[in-house]
């Protein structure tokens, strides 16, 4: 019998501690960590094709970080929340794994860009797409 | 011409087809280790029982020189022959013929002699040996494959149907075994997955080996795709033969019936129990010590471990057995074991295959990742596939038997047909330290000696609710049984259940939580 082979462990169920075999997939579950708004990870593999931030450069949640390039899809990748540019751990043309740390954000500055409202979104696009260069902008939109 | 030098060119003809893909392509086969589709054909049924369908069938493909290719039956053998005198009908992949792939006149085999499956009304067996599809013959072999699929969802539940990987299958191709009934594996011969190892390399930069992303070990133990594991072919084909001994031919039919034998006395069923709930033990044994010759053919054995099913008989005749396993997790319900129990669950209906539920379980298993895997969603299945399920349902509650993890296994509450009860089982709410801890709050934080009160406390719990008898005084448990008369009281009830009849609601399916 199996029994003999591994050491039973006990199990903690509501209180009672049960003695039995503890199951390779139980083990091996990885434990909860809440998300990170300040850390981004790739969400699925793939190649980065270009990086839009610099270290140190303010960004809000309307600024395009980079373009992760997964499943011949070109993804446009934000962050969810406002903040400074910490750290840029790729390159461009870096080939990235799932759940890789790509960018850490420090905590935003006193004063943050302020979020783009209804009345100026357009004039945001607009200053954007000056920003890239026409080339850039299309290539993003693939 | 006579008709012997016609008979003589059918031998010359029929000789040229039989050699399948060649000689040094059975030999690179066997090199692999691999045995060729005809010898598994034949290994499979019973001696001179095969009769093949379209051995002289054609490939269709028209386009990038195929036409000048001869395909020896288009690389697959199909046809009907018998098991142990029950008859199957039979496909085989022949990997040694353009590496098996699906063109149009292989899949129209496969669809043909499915329908005359579905028309006798008798097991399918596929052996699944293939590259995948004829990328030759283009869309033709995307129609091959969906009208394969198409059959398989059309025969469930009618027919039983087992697919047998005996080598790649891979892509689409994966979909036809993993709609029907029961999938087995070899150790280095079968590979399953959606996306190969290149593929994965090359878009996603993932390396990994064939073995480790599909192999035998991996569907067996965790995505639970396979459900019989075999370290060689020949064992494998044993496990097909003992499986159709034990399953009707049809959803019309019972299975067939085998002389009563009893269990062995080696099994003594009131020593295998352990009477404190902590203590572990193999659940397996109490089901050997109350089925005939103490046979039990498990089915899933290394995935989702904390639960236990498969095939026994009691008096000649087939039972499903259902059983918590303590020595494994302490025998909880979680997201694989409900999978696990409720597919087996809803086949034995399907297939007239009365059930017996063995219980000793905490409950379902808390955890972030159970509640983030959907535990409510699957768990969820169990409940259904009990409550819909028809055929007699048999419940012996073992040991302790908590909160939600008790209303699944068959309750009374889900209208079982019987319940049995050991004296030692425990049917309450939670465990004994966890109910105490809750109902008592007060008075243990409250105490001078706040543990001591905590023991006591737990103790005046077990004493009043940690038995059957609260349960049976309201009728949940409708008997309560000495552990050594286990297996009379199963043959009695079975016996009165033979004539059960359910009437069930007119609808056109119900809406199982998938």
């Amino acid at each position: 019998m199996k029994q003999n082979e591994t050491p039973l462990a006990e199990l903690n169920f509501e209180g009672s501690k049960y003695k039995t075999l503890i199951t390779k997939k139980f083990q091996s579950r990885k434990a909860y960590i809440p998300d990170d708004p300040n850390k981004i990870n790739a969400q699925i593999p793939g190649t980065i094709l270009k990086i839009m931030v610099k270290e140190g450069q303010q960004i809000n949640p309307s600024k395009c970080l980079f373009i992760l390039e997964a499943m011949k899809m070109k993804n446009r990748v934000f962050a969810s929340v406002s903040g400074t540019i910490k750290k840029i751990y790729i390159t461009e043309g870096q080939i990235v794994t799932k759940n890789q740390l790509l960018l850490e954000l420090g905590k935003p500055e006193l004063k943050p860009i302020p979020e783009p409202d209804q009345t100026n979104q357009e004039a945001t696009k607009e200053r954007k797409t000056r920003r890239f260069g026409k080339r850039n902008r299309a290539k993003s939109d693939q | 011409m006579s008709i012997k030098r016609k008979t003589r060119e059918l031998m010359e003809r029929r000789e040229q087809i039989l050699q399948g893909g060649g000689e040094s392509a059975i030999k690179k086969q066997q090199e692999m280790g691999k045995m060729t589709a005809r010898d598994r054909v034949i290994s499979i049924l019973d001696e001179n029982s095969f009769q093949e369908y379209d051995l002289f069938a054609q490939h269709e493909g028209r386009d990038f020189d195929m036409d000048k290719k001869e395909l020896p039956g288009d690389g697959v053998i199909t046809g009907t022959g018998k098991i142990y005198g029950s008859p199957v009908c039979i496909f085989a992949q022949d990997f040694t013929v353009a590496g098996g792939s699906l063109g149009l006149m292989h899949a129209r085999k496969i669809t043909k002699i499915m329908d005359h499956a579905l028309k006798l009304k008798v097991p399918l067996i596929g052996i699944n040996d293939s590259g995948g599809a004829r990328v030759q013959e283009g869309v033709n072999s995307l129609a091959g494959y969906g009208e394969i699929f198409y059959r398989n969802t059309q025969a469930s539940g009618v027919i039983p149907q087992i697919s047998v990987i005996l080598g790649p299958c891979a892509g689409g191709a994966v979909y036809s075994p993993a709609l029907t009934d029961f999938v087995f594996v070899v150790d280095k011969i079968s590979k399953m997955f959606i996306t190969g190892p290149e593929v994965i390399k090359t878009v996603l930069g993932e390396e990994i080996s064939m073995e480790e992303l599909g192999g035998a070990q991996v569907h067996s133990t965790i995505t639970g795709n396979a459900h019989f594991y075999a370290a060689s072919e020949t064992e494998c084909f044993e496990q097909i033969k003992n499986l159709i001994s034990y399953i009707p031919w049809n959803n019309n039919l019972k299975p067939r019936k085998l002389r009563p034998r009893s269990p062995k006395n080696a099994y003594k069923i009131d020593t295998i129990v352990p009477v404190d709930p902590k203590q572990p033990y193999d659940v397996r044994n109490v089901i050997r010590a109350i089925a005939d010759s103490s046979e039990f053919f498990e089915i899933q054995e290394q995935f989702a471990q904390n639960i236990v099913i498969g095939y026994g008989r009691m008096n000649g005749q087939t039972i499903g057995f259902v059983a918590n396993q303590p020595m494994y997790m302490a025998g909880v319900l979680d997201v694989d074991s409900s999978d696990k129990a409720a597919r087996f669950i809803r086949f034995c209906d399907a297939f007239n295959i009365p059930l017996i539920t063995l219980v000793d379980l905490p409950g379902y298993l808390p955890g972030v990742d159970q509640e983030h895997a959907g535990v409510i969603r699957h768990g969820a299945k169990v409940l259904y596939a009990y409550s819909e399920a028809t055929v007699p349902r048999i419940t012996v509650i073992l040991r302790k038997a908590y909160g939600g993890g008790y209303i699944a296994m068959n309750s009374r509450h889900l209208n079982a047909d019987i319940v049995f009860a050991w004296p030692s089982a425990e049917i309450a709410v939670m465990g004994p330290e966890g109910a105490a801890n809750i109902i008592f709050r007060k008075e243990i934080t409250s105490a001078e000696d706040p543990e001591k009160m905590r023991k006591q406390k737990i103790k005046e719990y077990k004493d009043k609710f940690a038995n059957p008898y609260v349960a049976a005084a309201k009728g949940y448990v409708d008997a309560v049984i000495e552990p050594e008369n286990t297996r009379d009281y199963l043959l009695h009830a079975l016996e009165v259940l033979e004539t059960k009849d359910v009437p069930r609601p007119l609808r056109k399916h119900g809406c199982i939580p998938l």
